[in-house]
This record gives structure tokens, sequence and C-alpha cells, in this order.
């Protein structure tokens, strides 16, 4: 199983209710942290073995992988969340016109998720709940459901978008 | 619904959120409020959209569909007011929001 995945499911895993047993509030914030972690490593493996030709090369992918930080996908998602026309300048030529639905809504809960993320890990006094707990895998798993879509749907839309996170906060023009 | 009847400073609620609501909701939802803030530690600017909910609510994983169909709608509501702006949406309990945003 793909570490995506096996984070989905952990996270999933996290915050089942058993007959003696609720989820601790440790339960709750990894949980949240493992559905934000799930997408992470999603986008970015599959957007390296879009992009490269060798992906088996483990290296190579790890580069790939490594490249991008937690914040630069965070301020492309801000981009990627809006329609086309509402797309900076800059971006607009490489990014798929229209901006299809999938890559708006990944864009969105990736956003999402990365806030609940800071929250669930650094507020404290914050009392995560069993609802945000299972918002935050149900947003993951949407995520990963309209990834899917977009890909066999719109390969070149799929491609553009992977290109973007992990190249366009660092492009210079 | 259960609309609060006193808000702190710098949140408000508006027509065109409380009149999205959905039929086919596995929830009622009480009050939709919203507030221009910042996200916790990075500072980027938000839309922060509280939706209401009763306490008594025992959500399940399958009915995060419906809820995650409506929040991706008021996030399309609130959106376009200010693109710069990033909605985020969370579901409390009526306790929940007293506590956490001081409604009453």
């Amino acid at each position: 199983m793909a570490l995506a995945d096996e984070l989905l499911f952990h996270a999933e895993k996290l915050i089942k209710v058993s007959e003696d047993s609720l989820p601790s509030q440790a339960d709750l914030r990894r949980s949240v942290s493992a559905s934000y972690y799930s997408v992470f490593h999603l986008l970015l493996s599959e957007g390296a073995d879009l992009l490269l030709k060798n992906p088996e090369i483990e290296a190579v992918r790890e580069l790939a992988q490594r490249s991008v930080t937690h914040s630069q996908m965070k301020n492309v998602c801000m981009y990627l969340a809006k329609p086309y026309q509402g797309l900076p300048e800059k971006l607009r030529r490489f990014a798929p016109e229209p901006n299809p639905a999938e890559i708006m809504l990944i864009a969105k809960s990736f956003g999402n998720l990365q806030a609940l993320r800071l929250k669930a890990d650094y507020q404290i006094k914050w009392e995560i709940t069993n609802n945000v707990a299972q918002d935050a895998v149900y947003d993951a798993k949407e995520v990963f459901s309209n990834w899917q879509l977009l890909k066999t749907s719109r390969p070149e839309a799929a491609l553009r978008f992977v290109s973007i996170l992990l190249f366009f906060d660092r492009y210079q023009n | 619904m259960h609309k609060f009847e006193h808000l702190p400073d710098y949140w408000s609620r508006d027509e065109e959120l409380l009149n999205s609501v959905p039929d086919n909701l596995p929830v009622e939802v009480e009050d939709i409020v919203y507030r221009k803030n910042l996200s916790f530690m990075e500072d980027d600017p938000i839309w922060d959209i509280v939706v209401v909910i009763p306490d008594s609510s025992d959500l399940k994983m399958s009915d995060w569909a419906l809820l995650h169909k409506f929040r991706n709608k008021l996030m399309d509501i609130i959106f376009p007011r200010d693109w710069d702006r990033f909605p985020m949406v969370s579901f409390k309990s009526i306790s929940e929001a007293k506590k956490e945003y001081g409604f009453s």
C-alpha cells in the first residue's frame, strides 16, 4: 500500500469509536495530521510519477518530492482554488482553461487540511472534536477521488496541475 | 433555528448564506456566521465561516458527503466576495460555538 493510502487508512482508524473507548485528544489530533499528510504525499508522489520518465529511480523521486515545501503548496493551492479568470496573469499560461472543478476542490481541501493540521498540532487549548477529525478524513478522501477523476478524465489538466504544484512558486519570469 | 443573539465584534451573518441550506442535510443548521480573519500561525487572510449544528448531532462518516457538498456551496458563495481571502468552513455544535467564539 502506498504511503498516502496508509496515512488515510490510519487517519480513519484513529477516530473509530469502539464499544468501550472513545478517541482521545491525541488520537483526534494525529488523525487530522494524518489526513493532511495523506493528501500531501498523494499529490507529490503522483506528481513525481507524472512528471518523471524514470520514477522508479528512488533518488529521483525523492528529489522531486522533497523540492516542495508545505507553504509553497499552500500558496499555489490558494491560486488554484479559483476559476481560471481569477488566476494571476503569470500563472494562466500554465493552468488548464477552464480550471476544472476537480482542481478547485483539491486546492480548497488542501488549504483547509493544512490549516486544520496546524491547529491540531500546535493549538493546545483547542479542544478538537470527533466532527473535526471526521471532516478532515472526508476532505482527504475527496482529494483522493477528485485526483483519480482528474487524472483519468483530464490527463493534460492533471499534468499541468502537478507541474504548477511542484514548480510554480519558484518560477521566475 | 437557534440564531445567536449576540455575536462578538467582526462576526456577521447574511441571508444569502442562510438561504443556501439544502433540505437534505443529515443535520439541522442552527446558524451560519462568518468573519474576516487570519489563519492560525500562517497569518493568511481567510473567511472564517462557522456552521452551527445542534449539540445532540451524532455525525457519521457517511454524513460528510452531503455536508461537504454544502460546505463547497458556502465557499462558492463567499469566495468571490474577496478572492484573496481563503474560505474556511467549520461545523460547530451550539455549545462548541459558544465556548470557542463567545457567541451567546
